[in-house]
Order: structure tokens, then sequence, then C-alpha cells
């Protein structure tokens, strides 16, 4: 298991090959990709600018998949993140769930995700053609004109 | 005793700066004496807003912390103020 948080990604399929490769039990792989969406309410996106606190981050993103693994009993989980400017259509995120069965991996994959989110120190700001915001907790926002 | 505060992300931006040294009276202090201090070197009420409302995350030596006002802050601490992740 792994999680790092960095300038470039990975290649995916190399991702999928690696954990494959952990053991003969593997029978699902489970991949979420995030994307920079290319709309926004403040019109059309130029890209994303993430921010993290990399050390609790990378601390926080550890204790997530150790409690995953425990929780749902999945073999191996690879989270990785993009920081900086991300442009549209770009990827921000890969999280690989590698399981015995495809039930337990749909959970552990979701819940990986769904904390990543919530409580990884990790911030994003969302640069539009008409100005950029701040994304908040629960894709709320604050706006700015562009300056 | 002097302890060492650095804003993050959105909260860096209303605040307009990027860290700043803070000199309490009181060794140690309580994290909400502290929270209280930053808004009013700034002459601003920010920060305070956010402890109140929960909408933030603070770490102390880069230990995140369940917030909790008597929290007691030393000299030569550091104190990291976040707002609420927005990752992914």
């Amino acid at each position: 298991m792994y999680a790092s948080i960095t300038d470039k990604l990975s290649k995916l399929d190399e991702l999928i090959g690696k954990i494959k490769e952990r053991s003969e039990e593997i029978g699902a792989i489970l991949v979420f990709i995030g994307v920079v969406r290319g709309i926004s309410p403040l019109g059309k996106v130029i890209r994303l600018e993430y921010e993290a606190h990399e050390k609790l981050a990378q601390n926080k993103l550890n204790e997530i998949l150790h409690d995953v693994k425990k929780k749902y009993g999945i073999i191996d989980a690879i989270v990785e993140h993009r920081k900086g400017s991300v442009s549209r259509g770009e990827d921000i995120v890969y999280v690989v769930v590698a399981s015995r069965h495809r039930k337990e991996g749909f959970k552990a994959l979701t819940e990986i995700v769904e904390r990543l989110k919530r409580e990884v120190p990790i911030w994003k700001k969302e640069v539009t053609e008409h100005g950029y915001r701040w994304i908040e907790e629960g894709g709320n926002s604050s706006s700015k004109d562009e300056e | 005793m002097r302890i060492y505060v650095k804003f993050y992300a959105k909260i860096r931006d209303e605040v307009g700066i990027d860290h700043m040294f803070l000199d309490m009276g009181n060794n140690p202090s309580r994290l909400i004496e502290v929270i209280r201090e930053i808004d009013k070197r700034m002459n601003k009420k920010i920060i305070e807003e956010y402890y109140v409302r929960r909408r933030l995350l603070i770490s102390i030596n880069d230990t995140l912390i369940d917030i909790d006002d008597n929290i007691l802050l030393r000299d030569g601490d550091k104190v990291d103020i976040m707002p609420l992740p927005s990752g992914g």
C-alpha cells in the first residue's frame, strides 16, 4: 500500500500492473480517476490549483489506507494525488484497490475516496475564464473575480 | 513565549499573510487565547469565526488536533491553521 502527493501521476496501466503482481489471490481491481471538470458555475474552467499540507496529508492518507485494509480485508491499495496546477481534462487523483472479490473492493474504494475528500488536508482553487474561487468542503465555494 | 502560526489556502488569502510569530504573555497559553490574539494582531475577526463554526483544521507541531479551547500551547510551538479539506 502506498499514497503520494505528487507533481506527476504514474501511468495508470503501470499502477494496475504493479498491484496485480502483489498476490495470486487478487480477483478484482477497482480504479477511481478524478478529472478536472471543464465547466463550473463560474464558466469555463482553465485549471485547478492544488495545495496540501504535505506531511499531514501523507500521514492521513496512510492512516485511511491502513483503516480500510483492516476493515474490508482488501489485498492492496494505492493513492496518487496531484499537487500544483492541473489543467482542465487532466487527471487529478488515482485510487486503485485490489481485492479477492468485487464487493469488498467497491466498499473500500468508496470509503477511500470519500475520506480523502473529507479528511486529507488538500485544497483546490478553481480558475475559470471569469475569475477564481476556493472550493470548500462539500463543493461550496467563495468566488473572486480574476485580478 | 513565542508561537509560530502558519495559514493555508483560502484562510491565507483572507488574512493576507503566510505566517506570523505571536508573542503571548502567558506560558503556556490556551488555544482559544491564541486564536483571539491572531485576530487582534491583524485587526480582523476572521480566525475566531472559522474556529467557532469549526470550519477549520488545526495542527500543533504537525499533529492534527481535536479542537478544544483548553489545549495548552507552549513556547516554540508551531500552529497550522487550515480550511476544511477540498481535495480530489
